[in-house]
């Protein structure tokens, strides 16, 4: 049969040309500059309609071509390359490089149980690809999302190293948990601080329910779909990436020195009518500088091997990261080390895949108390006097003489902490897959994630303060072992009928999530010599009444879930889909078990109109993409639907005056909620995405709009039914905004440069509260009280309190203040102990009393918008990168001063205060006793807005030539020295700008980590 | 090859679509829940002492309810430090309470968390398999005593009120107010269905019913019923029923009087204060490390005592009129163990006077140091009575006057009890000698108020609403007929369901 093909080609060719025909197959690789390969690249031959696509890899196999035909590669956003073949082109490789562009219409990316073309998405997905994240020097993955796509803020609360992120995908819709579902390689995960980021080949974004609603029950809070780098069939490759780089504070809170402390704190003695006290000024100690560890090293490297055939592939790595802390290097640290191989076969004529990925990491981190203000090093320095010296003159630590509670020496709690976790993760993942007819494709994949996390503590004697002190020595110890499995299976088929093209996806999953426990605990260390070394329990004095241990099991948490979609493309100009998923969640009681999740959306590809022909030259591309879905969170924890036993007191059976007992009762403590159910999030979008000028103008638009209904809290019930309240579907939040995302490309000869730049804008709004008052509480700081709730009409969490107008500045003022009646028929002023140089509150209600009633709404934690800028250029091996990230339209409520701590040291901008008539409106008198509550009464004066924008990374690099290496053998080597948060834009005071958004409480500052400023220099390699 | 491929993955499909609800179900090896609850007996006891513990917790706040209808009655006055101590309660003893008044509040939902308790119970425990069959009846019918003695509270003071006999979910929102007639009904079952299975006698378990105190709690009640509506039978119970299970009290012979009225109390240091033969029912207090310390002792104390040898310091709360004093005949024994006459007693300058002073205390929970001071109790270890034989004889005495058939007469069990309280001569048994005995009998015992209402609003009018100059003046509100008002909270909170609760007439 190939033969007599063969034949009839030649004919065909011999009488057309006349020469003597001469068959060539022509393979080869299409790769970028930098050696990346390209799938999807049109092949074709010049004149003809003959042509073939590169695969996954960027090989492309061409049969039956001639001398003289011309290969034309093209890829949009990619400059079209021509190759004419010669007869010495058969059997041989004939590899090509395209050159620029950075966003491509064919480019595929992965959306839920498969991957698809960029061009025919009809869903809002972003993507993060490997260049990208290679530009800056991540420690988690999660900051390699950060401000490089629309519609995700990450932020960090704590800039502590190892630290989580929050990650929130088009504002946060719950009361509880708002983190997105990640899906490594096709395996749900609990975290992803275990990956290092260098092993990561692509990440997308799942924004809408059309995109995520294929993972239903978990998809409320969008999906991140994470691919780790795969073997590729080449030939064999080691990689070595590595940085060495130091960090230091990025900012400093700025604090009074001993001189403005003891003139402040006279003048406020003197204010409140006391005789002013003699300081006794042992030093001027700025505690900021004396916890800082000065030049922080962090560390990576990472050893990467890659290679095989199109029968085998295979691509392993091991890699190391280390970080010490800025603030107490021995008790704030991270380590990270990876190990993982990732195979891959074909076999069976290519119609048997499988697969085979093993990830083993080993995490060691310790930590500082962070934003705590009831203690720990952070909230001490910021709030201990100057006075205390570090050491007194026996050389012990320093006791304050006028800051007391848990605020004591800050250089001395450093030392005293002894916290470490130990994490052992291996994440396995196996599949097979077969392709049953050529257009019938199963795929079953199982997957483990097993985890063991110990945790130690160790608490030295000590005495660092009359109240801060610890008199026998004890050690704590747990162990919990998660084990999580997924499997899967999952059937694909493929249609293409003239111009209608089908794909459909149908397939099951099961998940279970387990987890066991072990703690225990002893005092007194009775081996000597004593300390960190010796901290274990076997060490400590053994009776029953000091050991102590417990254990238990988590409850198990299943997943049962069938899912399918169908995908319909008319022509590349029309495209459908349509998803449904059912989930069964084990957390849900027996009427509630099963979700069911469907999704619809559509595309249309204007651009691919013949009438719009003529568009091509201006706009090659644009297209407009609209969706509707819904999707689920069983973020509430297990057993929800059942009541839990508990005590009930007790009852007296037999004489209680003589010989009766006690008997204890058991009853349920709230009624059973069988009907909880999901939460559920609805979400339409509509978007365009459009390509000018051959794509060196990119452009994508969303509008979205997502009601999270039936979020899950406790609420109240009338008292007949005899219950404590219980967890139910009760509320309802609403997410609504715009997102934009721009790209530009342009070269100038040798000169290659382009911006990429994102913006969203969120508008959050609680919608529904299923309570009598329409209100929850939120965050609660001590001494402010309630600082955060949410509300029916307002954002979720929205700082509480009370409006000021600035300050009294006479007595006419004061006596021009709102009154009140008493019951007892008196007059009185609505803040009776006012001086000039107080603050003046409002009264919102206009009944002359200064109470809750007049709190209002003083912003929230939600930025109204949030963007990211990259730039970048390269010249002949050199390139720079430049990438800035902020957000703005939000507060922060900074409270990190400790009112109930005695004379805790104040920020500078106290010195400002009021000193007479006109002097100031915004800084009070100085007061101790502050009878007026000037700083106690949670106000505006401590919402500050949170705008900002940061230089998050800038980098300069070189990369020698082919040329310069291969003499070396050397295939790729690059320098590059970098900086990380160089600069950060921000009217806030507060040791760092950046501060998690979307809870209820959020967004509230008691003394947090600050950020590193890190320079870098780094190196990758490839040979 | 390709089809057996695909029959497989269809057959993986569908297995696990039938295997998908028992892969659903998951257990909870560690905490305790309602569905791996209720499987031993032990698990059955511990849900009985719940139900128990929730009528011994059944205050209104700070108090039992027996000390607010002693304030709602013609015997007390609130009292307490000055004008403004104990205001919300001062308004119970004016017939003035408000429907924000907490009491009310707490009274409802205390008493529904007991209702609760007894409805899972007696949902859950017959499926508990028991070596003894007839201990699970007796702890279902134990349960139905409590569920039925809840309601009785809960349906006399309220009058309108949810009745629930299942385990109530967020699903049944709108269960309503029921007709008082069903409740009554409810109360009658549970009581009959309790007598069947419970034992006579709890030697050695002191604390848990016998049946005779089922029988004489339903005649309590059946009495209230067909007072208060004027009826002759109460829904489920007859006047021969109640009759024949009231002299089945007094002819098994189980109970008997204390010789010594005073012996029935704490104060006396008599050890048949607990769990005597005359006590039918008792709810036990305790002490340190042992539960409760009753609360509505430490309200009935002298203020700032300066003796302390036998009375520990109280709050002066219930006050107690020379008029009501008097109506004691000086040779009743129950005159001094009921009420403490503090000026002689314990002498004018050695205590404060409350507001509303009368000098007169009561004396029957009166704070004592021997308990306070003694670091293994520190505090009052009162027990609670609930009923007394002496209550049997009166409610027989009663029951036999209208018509019930006794073995005895109504003259012998009237003569019986004040005999017992030091008189000799007795003049011949009427309704309305019944109630003045009773007054006597039961003064403080929270018995009072009710028997008012029973004998008709004019009835409890007239000896409620007194021409005394203020602060004793207290005028009777005939419009709410003696109930208490709804707790508006719980009203507010039942506003979202198709049947809110409506507020009492007169509120």
């Amino acid at each position: 049969m190939k033969r007599l093909k063969l034949f009839f080609v030649a004919m065909l060719l011999c009488s057309v040309t006349g020469l003597l025909a001469q068959t060539l197959d022509v393979t080869g690789k299409v790769a970028d500059e930098h050696g990346e390969a390209i799938p999807g690249v049109n092949v074709t031959v010049k004149g003809t309609s003959k042509g073939v696509i590169t695969d996954m890899d960027g090989f492309y196999t061409i049969n039956n071509l001639a001398a003289g035909d011309i290969l034309v590669f093209s890829f949009i956003g990619m400059e079209t390359q021509e190759v004419q073949l010669t007869n010495a082109s058969g059997g041989q490789k004939m590899d090509v490089v395209l050159r620029s562009g950075n966003i491509s219409l064919n480019e595929v990316v992965a959306v839920g149980y498969g991957t698809r073309k960029k061009s025919s998405l009809t869903a809002a997905i972003s993507s993060v690809g490997e260049k990208d994240i290679e530009k800056t020097q991540n420690l988690r993955v999660e900051q390699a999302l950060q401000g490089r796509t629309a519609g995700v803020t990450v932020t960090s609360s704590s800039a502590q190293p190892g630290a989580g992120m929050s990650v929130r995908i088009r504002g946060a819709g719950t009361n509880g948990n708002s983190d997105p579902l990640y899906i490594v390689d096709g395996l749900p995960v609990g975290g992803i601080d275990y990956l290092n980021p260098g092993d990561i080949a692509s990440m997308e974004i799942l924004k809408d329910a059309a995109s995520s609603s294929i993972y239903g029950a978990r998809g409320a809070n969008g999906v991140v779909l994470i691919t780790t780098k795969k073997g590729k069939a080449q030939a064999f490759t080691v990689t070595y990436d590595g940085f060495q780089s130091i960090q230091n504070p990025e900012r400093k809170l700025s604090l009074m020195d001993a001189d403005q402390y003891v003139l402040f704190y006279n003048e406020a003695q003197l204010n409140d009518g006391v005789r002013p006290m003699d300081f006794n000024r042992r030093a001027n100690t700025d505690w900021q500088d004396e916890i800082y560890n000065k030049n922080a090293p962090m560390m990576n490297h990472s050893v990467t091997l890659n290679g095989g055939t199109e029968r085998a592939k295979i691509s392993s790595g091991i890699s190391y990261f280390g970080q010490e802390g800025l603030v107490a290097p021995d008790n704030s640290n991270y380590s990270r080390i990876t190990a993982r191989v990732n195979a891959e076969t074909k076999s069976h004529n290519d119609k048997l895949r499988t697969g085979t990925s093993l990830y083993y990491s080993n995490i060691e981190s310790s930590g500082i108390d962070v934003n705590n203000i009831y203690g720990g090093p952070l909230a001490s320095a910021y709030n201990l006097d100057p006075l205390t010296p570090v050491r007194d003159e026996h050389g012990k630590y320093g006791v304050s003489e006028y800051v007391s509670q848990g605020i004591t020496n800050p250089v001395g709690k450093m030392e005293y902490l002894h916290s470490q976790t130990r994490t052992d993760k291996f994440v396995g993942n196996m599949f097979v897959e077969y392709s049953i007819l050529e257009n019938l494709k199963f795929k079953s994949s199982y997957g483990i994630d097993l985890a063991y996390v110990t945790w130690e503590n160790y608490n030295p004697v000590y005495k660092l303060s009359p109240s801060d002190f610890n008199l026998v020595d004890d050690v704590q110890k747990s162990m919990t072992r998660y084990f999580n499995h997924n499997w899967e299976n999952v059937v694909t088929y493929d249609l293409e009928l003239n111009k209608h093209s089908i794909n459909a996806v149908a397939g099951s999953t099961i998940l279970e999530e387990t987890s066991h426990s072990l703690w225990g605990s002893g005092v007194d260390i009775t081996k000597t010599p004593k300390g960190e070394d010796y901290a274990y329990i076997d060490n400590t004095i053994s009776d029953k009444e000091t050991r102590n241990s417990s254990g238990g099991m988590g409850i198990p948490n299943r997943l049962l879930s069938f899912f399918s979609r169908v995908n319909y493309d008319y022509n590349e100009k029309y495209f459908f889909s349509a998803t449904f998923r059912a989930d069964g969640s084990s957390r849900f009681g027996p009427d509630n078990k099963y979700g069911y999740f469907p999704s619809f959306s559509g595309g249309w590809v204007l651009t691919n109109e013949d009438y719009a022909a003529s568009l091509k030259s201006i706009a090659n591309f644009i297209k407009l993409r609209a969706s509707w879905g819904q999707n689920g969170s069983n973020h509430i924890g297990n057993f929800v639907y059942v009541s839990n036993i508990s005590d009930a007191g007790s009852y007296v059976i037999g004489n209680p005056l003589t010989s009766g007992i006690s008997m204890q009762g058991l009853a349920p403590n709230t009624i059973p909620t069988p009907d909880i159910r999901w939460e559920t999030s609805e979400q339409t979008d509509i978007g365009l995405d459009a390509h000018f000028l051959d794509s060196k103008f990119t452009f994508t638009f969303d509008y979205y709009n997502k009601l999270t209904k039936d979020l899950l809290l406790a609420v109240k019930i009338p008292g007949h039914y005899g219950s404590n309240s219980p967890i139910d579907n009760a509320a309802e939040v609403r997410n609504r905004g715009y997102e934009f995302e721009f790209g530009y490309n342009d070269k100038a000869g040798a000169f290659n440069w382009g911006v990429n730049a994102n913006i969203s804008f969120n508008e959050n709004e609680v919608t529904y509260i299923g309570n009598d008052e329409k209100v929850l509480g939120g965050a609660v700081v001590q001494t402010y009280g309630l600082v955060t709730r949410a509300e029916e009409g307002e954002p979720l969490g929205y700082f509480w309190g009370y409006q000021t107008d600035g300050l009294f500045q006479n007595q006419t003022d004061i006596d021009n203040m709102p009154v009140s009646v008493n019951e007892n028929g008196d007059i009185v002023k609505m803040q009776p102990h006012a001086q000039p140089g107080d603050v003046r509150f409002i009264d919102q209600n206009g009944d002359g009393v200064l109470d809750d009633n007049d709190k209002i709404n003083l912003g929230n934690s939600n930025p109204v918008y949030f963007y990211g800028l990259s730039l970048f250029a390269d010249w002949k091996g050199f390139d720079v990168s430049v990438f800035m990230q902020g957000a703005g339209g939000h507060q922060i409520a900074n409270l990190s001063r400790r009112l109930d701590a005695g004379l805790t040291n104040l920020p500078a901008t106290m010195l400002n205060r009021w000193t007479g008539e006109n002097s100031t409106n915004n800084e009070p008198r100085a007061s101790i006793e502050d009878p007026n509550k000037n700083y106690s009464l949670f106000s505006d004066r401590y919402v500050v807005d949170g705008d900002y924008l940061r230089i998050k990374n800038v980098q300069l690099g070189y990369t020698f030539s082919q040329k310069a290496l291969s003499r070396f053998k050397i295939e790729h080597l690059k320098l590059y020295v970098a900086a990380q948060n160089l600069y950060t834009f921000t009217d806030y005071s507060g040791v760092d700008v950046e501060f998690g958004s979307g809870t209820i409480n959020s967004g509230v500052d008691t003394g947090t980590y600050p950020q590193a400023r890190t320079f870098t220099v780094g190196m990758n390699l490839r040979f | 090859m390709k089809r057996y491929i695909l029959h497989i993955t269809m057959a993986l499909l569908v297995l696990g679509a039938a295997a998908c609800d028992d892969y659903l179900e998951v257990d909870n090896h560690t905490a305790t829940t309602e569905d791996n609850f209720y499987q031993t007996e032990e698990d059955a006891y511990a849900a009985l002492y719940a139900a128990y513990n929730a009528i011994t917790d059944d205050k209104g706040g700070t108090n039992e309810f027996e000390f607010f209808l002693n304030m709602c009655s013609d015997d007390m006055f609130t009292g307490g430090g000055s004008s403004s101590d104990g205001t919300d309660v001062r308004r119970f003893e004016k017939h003035k309470m408000l429907v924000t008044d907490w009491q009310h509040d707490q009274f409802w939902w205390r008493g529904y968390v007991g209702i609760y308790r007894t409805n899972v119970a007696l949902e859950k425990i017959p499926n508990i398999t028991f070596g003894d069959e007839t201990e699970k009846a007796r702890i279902l019918a134990e349960l139905k005593f409590i569920r039925a003695y809840i309601y009785s509270n809960l349906v006399r003071m309220y009058e309108n009120i949810p009745l629930i006999t299942e385990p109530i979910t967020l699903a049944d929102a709108d269960v309503g107010q029921a007709d008082p007639d069903e409740v009554y009904e409810q109360i009658a079952q549970d009581y009959l269905a309790a007598i069947e299975d419970l034992p006579e006698s709890v030697e050695g378990e002191e604390g848990r019913v016998t049946k005779y105190a089922a029988q004489a709690m339903l005649a309590r009640v059946y009495l209230f019923y067909t007072g208060f509506y004027s009826q002759t039978d109460m829904p489920g119970v007859t006047l021969n029923v109640i009759s024949s299970l009231v002299d089945n009290i007094i002819e098994d012979n189980h109970y008997g009087l204390v010789d010594n009225f005073a012996d029935l109390w704490l104060v006396s240091g008599s050890d048949e204060s607990y769990y005597s033969r005359e006590h039918v029912y008792q709810i036990p207090y305790s002490y340190n490390g042992k539960g409760a310390s009753r609360s509505d002792v430490q309200f009935y104390g002298l203020r700032d005592l300066s003796n302390t040898s036998t009375y520990a310091a109280g709050w002066g709360f219930g006050t107690i009129h020379p008029d009501v004093y008097n109506i004691f005949d000086p040779a009743d024994e129950r005159r001094n163990a009921t009420i403490l006459d503090a000026n002689s007693e314990v002498g004018e300058n050695e205590y404060s006077n409350s507001y509303q002073h009368t000098g007169y205390y009561f004396k029957k929970y009166t704070p004592l140091s021997k308990y306070v001071d003694d670091p293994a109790f520190s505090g009052h270890p009162d027990g609670r009575t609930v009923v007394r034989y002496a209550d049997v004889l009166l409610m027989a005495a009663e029951l036999s006057l209208k018509g019930g058939a006794f073995t005895r007469t109504a003259q012998s069990y009237f003569e019986e009890v004040r005999i017992r309280a030091g008189f000799t001569t007795h003049p011949p048994v009427s309704i309305d000698r019944i109630f003045e005995e009773r007054r006597k009998e039961f003064f403080g015992e929270g018995l009072r108020y009710w028997d008012l209402l029973r004998q008709g609003i004019d009835v409890a009018d007239a000896a409620i609403t007194n021409n005394y100059e203020s602060p004793f003046d207290v005028t009777f509100d005939k419009a709410t007929r003696g109930i208490w008002p709804i707790a508006d909270v719980q009203i507010q909170l039942s506003s979202s369901s198709s049947k809110p609760l409506k507020q009492n007439a007169g509120y």
